[in-house]
């Protein structure tokens, strides 16, 4: 259900659902704002005209939807431990984006530039943090969406979307021990791609790896065990915070273990299983190693395919028939026909 | 509900529960089945992004999935929108009782010419199986109006089962006394009677009059089937062969036409006309000896037969631009009088001949099209086409 709060002094709207001015229903009124968990939306009408401004916080189930419904889109779900990089992973596209465009592909607008804005504050200098960091993400698992909406280089008529969804740390690890968690995520069936974040500072700590792997392994095994992944989920596996393990041979080496022994096990229950490294926001940026290392792939391979204009193929059924005049077609232009099935 | 629908659906939701779905599928239903001409036209251009003409044609649609939506999109295209309409067109083709229609013919016919319209935004519903749904109701239709009956009416009236009688028999004993004369001993003559007794067995008379009645009627109530049936197959047969006549007065004359490799109109040999006329000579040509819509199913054929007589090859590509510069402005205001309004988007080569401009020049994505010589005069062909089945259906 709705909940109000209004601007006007002396409005009891939030508590009692009645507008001061006496507006019904309440939403009538210019100086009412609509509240709902991480968002908030300026309502106002006026002569029968709704406009509604967006909040720029977090969507929600509905407000991801009504992208959905109106331009391309896919969801990305980012699932991983605590600490992770889930949230990071978005933030660093989304400050990448504010650099100029990335990956051959142009910031277009985000239904989400406050929520963008407030989690990597604390990655910034003004934040007089002594490192950049991530606000925590405390979302139900995968109903919060951010929201990218991006645009090809020269194809400005083609916009779509990317929806990030984040998979809590809690979600992450109930999920990797129990189908029915696994259950109760329905974003792991809807996504258009898992993204499932391995973290590398886990990973330099050879006593963490086992963990990490069995982590990952648990909940790939459940997801599919529930049948929330199925025969045509498109997962990849990220080695994230590559930064940390780019010169380490020895981890490396146990990576290289851990991708053989994953893709051996999940490759061919799923529709595509691949691995990236990624180092969103390297400590360090090198060039070995910049920000935003690897995450181009991820984008390039989420974005919609370049829409070549391709004229619709020619292929003539051959109709049923007994008489002459109708197989005439298939005789004199074999190579536009297609065989139609008797019925 | 069709799971090709869900699966299609899913780009344009994240509804979990199937009752989301059920009332999209149910609004599917509920549209197609009361698909007007207009509304199939406007459908047609919602799917495939182009500008409205009657958007109050699919009104019902458009209350359904309101929906306001980020700020930065078109409220009036959105991709769900979009996305029902290529259903609601596909599931129109597909429908048994629906296909059978005018406007399903109409339908298919436009979405054959506007296939080559190459959308320049992603197509939520994958145009292949609309076109393909397209084509074969073109083709399975052309067969059908053009089927000619293969045996004489059959009169398929069973004969009455007449009522059964038992023949019911009754004794009758008749007794007499005959009379005997007898000579007594003293002898004199005295008449003595003799008892004589016959049983006969007579036949019930009044059943056998009531079935006599009852079967008289029956058969007199098969006479009258028998008469209204002839009759009815008689009138049936009698309007069929106006019919019958034009299927095999097309067909022989489409054969004729060919076999002279000549233009009915100009007297010319078709190898003797310049190329680009030959497409227009040739799409014109065929449309006037088309005597059902739509048209023959091997029309390609016999295009492809009348381009290259006297020619031994075809080139790759023609386009637009070559074929608007070779109509003379004094032949454009019968094109133009020809071009129906509520068509003019979804035939590019017509709305380009009627404009007199090369459209490719302004709208290079839609009226880009270079096709081989054969797939364009089809594609004139079939706009003619379209404008003959408007005509039948809308008026």
């Amino acid at each position: 259900m709705a909940q109000w709060s209004c601007k006007q002094k002396g409005c009891s709207v939030a508590s009692s659902g009645r507008c001061v001015d006496g507006i019904e229903p309440p939403s009538g009124c210019p100086h009412i704002v609509q509240v709902a968990a991480g968002k908030a939306t300026v309502s106002t009408k006026a002569a029968g005209r709704t406009l509604r401004l967006p909040g720029g916080g977090v969507l929600d189930f509905d407000q991801a939807s009504s992208i959905l419904r109106a331009e391309p889109g896919k969801i990305l779900l980012v699932a991983g431990a605590q600490r992770s990089g889930k949230t990071t992973l978005p933030l660093a596209i989304y400050e990448l984006f504010n650099k100029g465009p990335f990956a051959g592909l142009h910031f277009a607008g985000s239904e989400t530039l406050f929520a963008f804005e407030s989690m990597c504050h604390a990655a910034r200098v003004r934040s007089e943090n002594d490192s950049p960091d991530t606000l925590r993400t405390e979302f139900e698992a995968g109903t919060h969406f951010l929201h990218l909406r991006l645009i090809r280089d020269g194809d400005i008529r083609q916009p779509f979307n990317l929806l990030f969804a984040d998979l809590s740390g809690e979600h992450y690890e109930n999920a990797c021990n129990s189908t029915e968690d696994c259950k109760k995520i329905p974003m792991l069936r809807r996504a258009d791609r898992i993204l499932l974040m391995l973290d590398g500072k886990r990973l330099k700590v050879p006593a963490e790896r086992a963990k990490v792997f069995k982590e990952a392994r648990g909940m790939l095994g459940s997801a599919l065990d529930a049948e929330m992944l199925t025969a045509s989920s498109q997962v990849r596996v990220l080695f994230a915070k590559w930064d940390l393990l780019a010169d380490d041979t020895a981890a490396q080496s146990s990576l290289q273990q851990i991708e053989d022994r994953l893709a051996a096990e999940f490759r061919s229950r799923v529709a595509r299983f691949e691995f990236a490294k990624v180092a969103a926001r390297p400590e360090l940026p090198t060039a070995e190693v910049p920000l935003g290392h690897g995450l181009a792939e991820i984008l390039g391979d989420a974005s919609f395919p370049p829409e070549t204009p391709v004229p619709l193929p020619l292929r003539l059924p051959v109709p049923v028939s007994d008489r002459q005049a109708d197989r005439y077609l298939a005789l004199r232009l074999p190579h536009l026909c297609k065989e139609v099935k008797a019925p | 509900m069709d799971q090709q629908f869900v699966d299609s659906y899913r780009q344009a939701t994240l509804e979990r529960d199937d009752k989301f779905l059920r009332g999209r599928w149910k609004l599917v239903a509920e549209v197609s089945s009361k698909l007007s001409a207009s509304g199939a036209l406007e459908l047609i251009r919602v799917c495939l992004d182009l500008p409205s003409y009657d958007r109050s044609a699919i009104a019902t649609l458009l209350d359904a999935v309101k929906d306001p939506g980020p700020q930065y999109a078109r409220p009036e295209i959105t991709l769900e929108l979009r996305l029902l309409a290529g259903i609601i067109v596909e599931r129109f083709l597909h429908e048994p009782l629906l296909r059978t229609t005018r406007i399903a013919d109409l339908t298919a016919a436009a979405l054959l010419c506007s296939r080559k319209w190459q959308p320049n935004i992603t197509v939520a519903r994958p145009l292949t199986p609309l076109a393909e749904a397209a084509f074969q109701q073109i083709s399975e239709r052309a067969v059908m109006v053009r089927r000619l009956p293969s045996e004489a009416p059959r009169i398929d009236l069973t004969m009455p089962t007449l009522p059964t009688i038992a023949i019911a028999e009754k004794e009758v004993k008749y007794a007499f006394e005959i009379p005997v004369k007898v000579q007594d001993r003293y002898g004199e003559v005295q008449i003595q009677k003799t008892p004589f007794s016959l049983t006969i067995k007579e036949v019930d008379t009044a059943s056998l009059s009531e079935w006599s009645k009852e079967a008289s009627k029956k058969l007199q109530q098969y006479a009258n089937d028998v008469m209204t049936l002839v009759n009815k197959k008689f009138q049936e047969a009698i309007l069929l062969l106006p019919s019958i006549r034009s299927i095999l007065t097309e067909e022989n004359n489409i054969l004729w036409w060919l076999f002279g490799e000549a233009s009915n109109t100009s007297k010319k040999q078709f190898s003797k006309i310049s190329l680009p006329i030959l497409y227009i000579v040739i799409a014109n040509e065929l449309n006037s000896l088309t005597q059902q819509t739509p048209g023959p199913s091997a029309a390609m054929a016999y295009i492809d037969r009348a381009l290259r007589s006297g020619r031994s090859s075809l080139p790759d590509a023609a386009t637009i631009a070559e074929l608007v510069a070779v109509v003379s402005a004094d032949h454009r205001p019968s094109w133009q009088k020809l071009m129906r309004p509520q068509l003019a988007d979804l035939c590019p080569i017509m709305q380009s001949i009627c404009a007199g401009t090369d459209m490719s020049a302004k709208e290079s994505g839609r009226y880009a099209m270079e096709l081989p010589a054969t797939e364009f005069t089809f594609q004139l062909y079939q706009e003619l086409i379209l404008h003959r089945l408007h005509r039948e259906v809308v008026g």
